[in-house]
């Protein structure tokens, strides 16, 4: 009797613990509560065009960072702004730049006059 | 002017006390007293007398005498002491009994571990515990504040002073580049600890979620330490396990309790920072080329001591619980009030508990705890923010008040051109600028367990966290220079909405044969976690008194949201032969909606081994060696808090613009490249460890090593801009490893009538990365000053070496980077040899992350006497100080350390302080800030006294006692800085950051607490 107990006790286990495989109760499909997906939002085609012009606005700003060019903004206490427009032969560059180690103002001229190569600082950090 | 607060509900708290005690009964009933006596003779205080089958009983005194009432001869007594074996005696007819216990191993003793309990001896896996005993009477405010010291392998950390400021709780280490805070699960229901309000941009406001629950609440604390302890809890263990479970009632007429303290609060003077009086700032003033001799006339003011105050805290918790063989119940109440050593700083919570526990039937049995708490917490707003550090660099001469008494502002006729002087008293004012967190919080659980047939057991779990937080900001409209365009007012409100719902059940089976000892468990568990956080800013407010940002000129608003879900189906299977072989299976399988589809499962196998060999004959033989226990065990745990919720997710940001022609126009576009391959974080621990017993287990000990590796960790790496995005994106790229070796020893002995223990835990720990993403050699902060590295301890510190002071001109090298450089001037090692000084040159400078951490206690009892010392330690890191190359910099018009006094001139060459100026960039990030962070402190010292009062009072006072304690006498340490407790510094990031920590920005250091309490129970 005792043994057929302890089989029924195991037995009830087995059950539950397949059970419980079977079962799913949450749902765990979510999606962002406060932003909008790519997956869902384009629909028109202005939506697309503003997409692909979006893109290139993160190679507009260059950064300083303890003296290294950034991209992207900057983080920490440390950063500022140093060139705007960088990818065109409109430069904007902030004066401030050349006095941190940079060499930004002689980088940005050379932006200015389409005279690129890898030895640019914000050139490497750019597309690297 | 607004209302003030006083910090009291001792009347409240009073009339509670008597309508409980209105509610109590006494019936006569058979007493029985006796003495309890150890194998040495001499009487054992503190035993514990427990009725059988009930929760009635007594303590015995100071000389082992005890009394209690039982309700007939049939009765049986049960003795029990800690060390002590435990032993029945049936009352009959007997009105005194005497009895003797030996010392000897305490098979009895339980440990709570995942979804359920388990013996002691019988544990394979490495589980610390802390009971209320450990810190019942000591000046704790949150949960995690128990633990430093207390339990080998885990390392607590106060980020400040500040009540209620975040606790940092590492266990076995830093396992993660981001979150390491341990799944904390309070009776049952997982916990998520993101609660945070950010109402302005300091992160001083930050909070800490777990001082919403009161400590005194708290029956033991169990933390799982190794894979084959957490691994049942899988997604979420990889940071380790702490099990919290609150009081219950126990059977046997209600027993009344009230505790409490008073404390003041100080940091005293030579804690704090030595600066310069007007004399010496006039005279580095003048080197740096401002004249500022004409405003020293209204002598010095020592800035620090107008921030710094002495600070009360008062503590009461009154409890009752008691119960039948059928239902039990415990309900408490708690108030805690603190006031902050710097101005502006303060913490409030009451606190409710109420838990019972009833069965229904023969087979059924529920029960529920409930815990409703609000806190009002007071901290430093943004501009006044580190009060007590940041007034330290005021002019000395400048004064806080006026002629009239008025608060004197500041402005270059009040300090002198360039001068740093703010009027840190009157920014401080709440009427001047205020932030306050009101949090709200309900966590509830319930259980129900079914039992159809003997040893087979289902119980259903359901738990609810809510948490309501609620953050203010407030600025006046006042111009703290004196003149007449005062700032706009301001008010910033914040709400954020955060629920838990969770649900378990499980299954288990007991299976008891012979010498064959089974339980078999399955369970499912799944919890959801939901967050709104509505954030309104007014300006020019229309009533400032009144705290609703809407009420304003001009209004803005944004709110974010969160969601989560995981579920788990888990298993486990414990096995033991002749009570000397011992085996533990874990599985779990979670589900995560974190993560796509595809990666959304994540299997968490572990087992664990253990060996009693202090059971076989040949070790029986050796009578020192009273327990002995080898303990294998390996396994694999997660961590599903990887980065940003919904990275494998294409989210869009609307605030990103385009040019088109001559105007700019906004675009939803993706921010951040989205990762759909992003998943788990896995670490697998193995561990080995030693359990023993010496001479009746006067001797106890364990010893553990362990070796984790965590793969697949979160790291940010960056992409190329031509990609079209500027974010840093998520990968599951690296690798680190955590091993060490954790010891706990505790001797305790009893000599006639004194008695005492000595214990101690230390763990070491080193702590390396292993692997980064291809193609990148390190990541660091924004700042270039921390790094992950190959090789290396995560976020170690990187800048330049230096070796003294130039002694002459000649002596500066001519290469690029030493221009500018004179004698005087600090001397950068040129690392690479290149004859330039340049960021190659940076190398690796210290790390944060401690190598080591200790803890020790020492108790002795004399009769009614008890004396307890308690010393908490870590090791092996560094700190950056920030705050003394603030005070060291001698580049501006701020107050300096007295340090600069041996600043070098040609007249004072013999010195490590560089001359006035930062003149070769002296101040950059170098080991000139880097110091030893090492520390010991006696972090707890208390001298209490039993008032033999239980037979004055004919039992209505059970036990009585009072006590006198200091909190954080004393530290030892060569650091130089407020205090080396040190985690990351107040700045603009929330939340944890490695490549922040262990930087000192001078936030409130640990209060010196002066405390007297009492303890009794009726």
């Amino acid at each position: 009797m005792k043994y057929k107990i302890q089989l029924l006790g195991l037995f009830a286990v087995l059950v539950v613990g397949v059970g419980i495989f079977m079962v799913s109760c949450n749902d765990l499909d979510l999606a962002p509560l406060d932003k909008s997906t790519a997956l869902s939002y384009y629909k028109t085609r202005q939506d697309f065009d503003g997409a692909v012009f979006a893109a290139y606005s993160s190679m507009q700003d260059m950064w300083v960072v303890n003296g290294e060019t950034s991209r992207g903004g900057g983080d920490g206490w440390g950063a500022f702004w140093a060139v705007s427009l960088a990818p065109s032969d409109d430069v904007q560059t902030n004066s401030l730049a050349s006095s941190n180690g940079a060499n930004i103002l002689q980088d940005a001229t050379n932006l200015d006059k389409y005279t690129w190569n890898t030895n640019n600082k914000m050139i490497y950090t750019l597309y690297s | 002017m607004k209302a003030q607060r006083k910090f009291s509900v001792l009347p409240d708290l009073l009339a509670f006390v008597l309508a409980l005690l209105c509610t109590g009964s006494v019936f006569a009933q058979q007493r029985v007293t006796g003495k309890v006596t150890g194998d040495d003779g001499g009487g054992l205080i503190g035993a514990t007398i427990l009725v059988k089958g009930t929760s009635t009983g007594a303590v015995t005194d100071a000389d082992g005498n005890y009394a209690v009432s039982v309700k007939d001869g049939a009765a049986v007594l049960v003795f029990s002491y800690t060390g002590y074996g435990t032993k029945e005696e049936t009352v009959g007819t007997r009105s005194t009994i005497d009895v003797l216990l030996a010392a000897g191993v305490d098979l009895s003793q339980v440990v709570v571990v995942g979804y359920g309990t388990q013996r002691k001896v019988d544990l394979t896996g490495a589980v610390g515990s802390v009971t209320s005993k450990d810190f019942e009477s000591k000046p704790v405010t949150s949960a995690d504040q128990i633990l430093g010291g207390r339990i080998s392998g885990i390392h607590m950390a106060n980020r400040s002073g500040n009540p209620g400021a975040p606790v940092e709780v590492r266990i076995r280490g830093v396992g993660t580049a981001g979150n390491n805070q341990p799944l904390w699960v309070i009776d049952g229901v997982p916990m998520v600890l993101s609660s945070s309000v950010t109402v302005n941009t300091s992160s001083a406001s930050e909070g800490n979620p777990l001082a919403a629950i009161n400590p005194n609440d708290i029956e033991s604390i169990d933390v799982l330490k190794d894979a084959s302890a957490s691994a049942i809890y899988g997604a979420r263990a990889n940071n380790g396990v702490i099990l919290v479970t609150t009081k219950r009632g126990k059977e046997g007429k209600a027993t009344l309790s009230y505790d409490g303290f008073y404390g003041i609060q100080s940091v005293p003077k030579n804690r704090r920072l030595e600066v310069l009086n007007s004399a010496d700032f006039t005279k580095l003033q003048s080197e740096l080329g401002r004249d500022v001799s004409a405003f020293t006339r209204g002598g010095d003011v020592d800035w620090q001591s107008q921030v710094f105050r002495k600070a009360p805290m008062n503590s009461h918790n009154l409890s009752i619980g008691g119960g039948n063989a059928n239902a039990t119940y415990s309900i408490s109440a708690g108030y805690l009030g603190q006031e902050g050593t710097e101005l502006a700083q303060d913490y409030k919570r009451y606190s409710l508990r109420a838990a019972s526990e009833m069965k229904a039937g023969k087979f059924l049995k529920f029960g529920e705890s409930v815990i409703l708490s609000t806190s009002l917490r007071h901290v430093q707003s943004e501009d006044g923010a580190l009060g007590a550090f940041n007034s330290a660099k005021n002019a000395p001469y400048f004064q806080p008040y006026d002629a009239s008494g008025a608060y004197n502002p500041s402005n270059d006729a009040n300090r002198g051109v360039g001068i740093r002087a703010i009027n840190y008293v009157w920014l401080l004012d709440r009427n001047a600028q205020e932030t306050k967190i009101n949090h709200k919080k309900a966590l509830a659980s319930l259980f129900g367990e079914f039992e159809p047939i003997h040893n087979l057991k289902y119980r259903a779990t359901l738990g609810y966290d809510y948490n309501i937080i609620e953050g203010y900001y407030y600025e006046g409209a006042l111009d703290y220079s004196g003149g007449t365009t005062p700032q706009p007012s301001l008010l910033v409100q914040e709400r954020p909405l955060e629920s838990t719902l969770s649900l378990g059940h499980t299954l288990s089976y007991t299976i008891n044969s012979g010498k064959h000892n089974i339980l078999a468990m399955v369970g499912y568990e799944q919890t959801d976690y939901h967050l709104e956080r509505l954030r309104v800013q007014g300006t020019n407010l229309s009533y400032p008194g009144i705290y609703l940002a809407p009420i304003a000129g001009t209004v803005s608003a944004g709110a974010n949201a969160d969601q989560w879900a995981i579920r788990g189906i888990l298993g486990r299977l414990n096995y033991s032969y002749a009570d000397k072989y011992l085996l533990t299976v874990n599985v779990r399988q979670d589900e995560s909606s974190r993560f796509a589809k595809g990666n959304r499962k994540g299997f968490f196998p572990s087992f664990s081994m253990g060996w009693r060999l202090g059971e076989e004959d040949f070790i029986k033989k050796i009578d020192a060696i009273s327990s002995l226990k080898l303990r294998f065990s390996w396994g694999e745990t997660g961590n599903q808090f990887t980065g940003t919720n919904f990275a494998y997710i294409p989210s869009l940001g609307s605030y990103i613009y385009y040019a088109s022609g001559n105007a700019i126009k906004p675009a939803a576009a993706p921010e951040v490249l989205a990762n759909p391959n992003i998943r788990w974080e896995t670490a697998t621990q193995t561990d080995f460890g030693i359990d023993f017993g010496f001479w009746k287990d006067k001797l106890v000990g364990t010893i553990d090593y362990f070796n984790k590796k965590t793969k697949d960790l979160l790291l940010q790496a960056p992409v190329p801009l031509s990609t079209g995005f500027f974010g840093l994106v998520d990968v599951n790229a690296g690798q680190l490893q955590n091993k060490g070796l954790e010891v706990e020893l505790l001797y305790r002995n009893r000599i006639g009538d004194w008695r005492y223990s000595i214990g101690g835990n230390i763990s070491f720990i080193k702590n390396e990365f292993k692997s980064l993403p291809d193609g990148v050699d390190y990541i660091t902060n924004g700042d270039g000053n921390k790094r992950i590295s190959v090789g290396e301890s995560l976020g170690y510190f990187y800048g330049f070496k230096t070796d003294g002071l130039y002694k002459t001109d000649a002596e500066v090298p001519t290469g690029e980077g030493f221009a500018g450089a004179k004698a005087g001037d600090v001397k950068f090692v040129d690392v690479d040899g290149d004859g330039k000084l340049t960021d190659k040159d940076r190398t690796k400078i210290g790390k944060a992350i401690p190598g080591r951490y200790y803890g020790a206690n020492f108790d002795l009892g004399y009769k009614n006497f008890d004396l307890s010392i308690f010393l908490q330690g870590v090791g092996d890191f560094q700190i950056y100080n920030d705050a003394r190359r603030q005070l060291e910099s001698m580049n501006t018009g701020e107050n300096q350390s007295v340090s600069v006094l041996n600043r070098w001139s040609t007249s004072n060459t013999n010195t490590d302080i560089p001359r006035a100026g930062n003149n070769h960039d002296n101040n950059r990030f170098s080991d000139r800030w880097i110091e030893n962070g090492d520390f010991l402190r006696i972090k707890n010292l208390q001298l209490g006294y039993r008032l033999p009062i239980e037979h004055i009072t004919k039992g209505a006072i059970s036990s009585a006692r009072v006590f006198v304690g200091v909190q954080n006498l004393a530290t030892f340490t060569k650091y130089k800085g407020y205090d080396p407790e040190v985690t990351r510094p107040i700045g603009f990031t929330n939340g944890e950051n490695q490549l922040l920590n262990g930087i000192d920005s001078g936030g409130t250091p640990q209060p010196l607490i002066v405390q007297f309490g009492w303890q009794f129970k009726f």
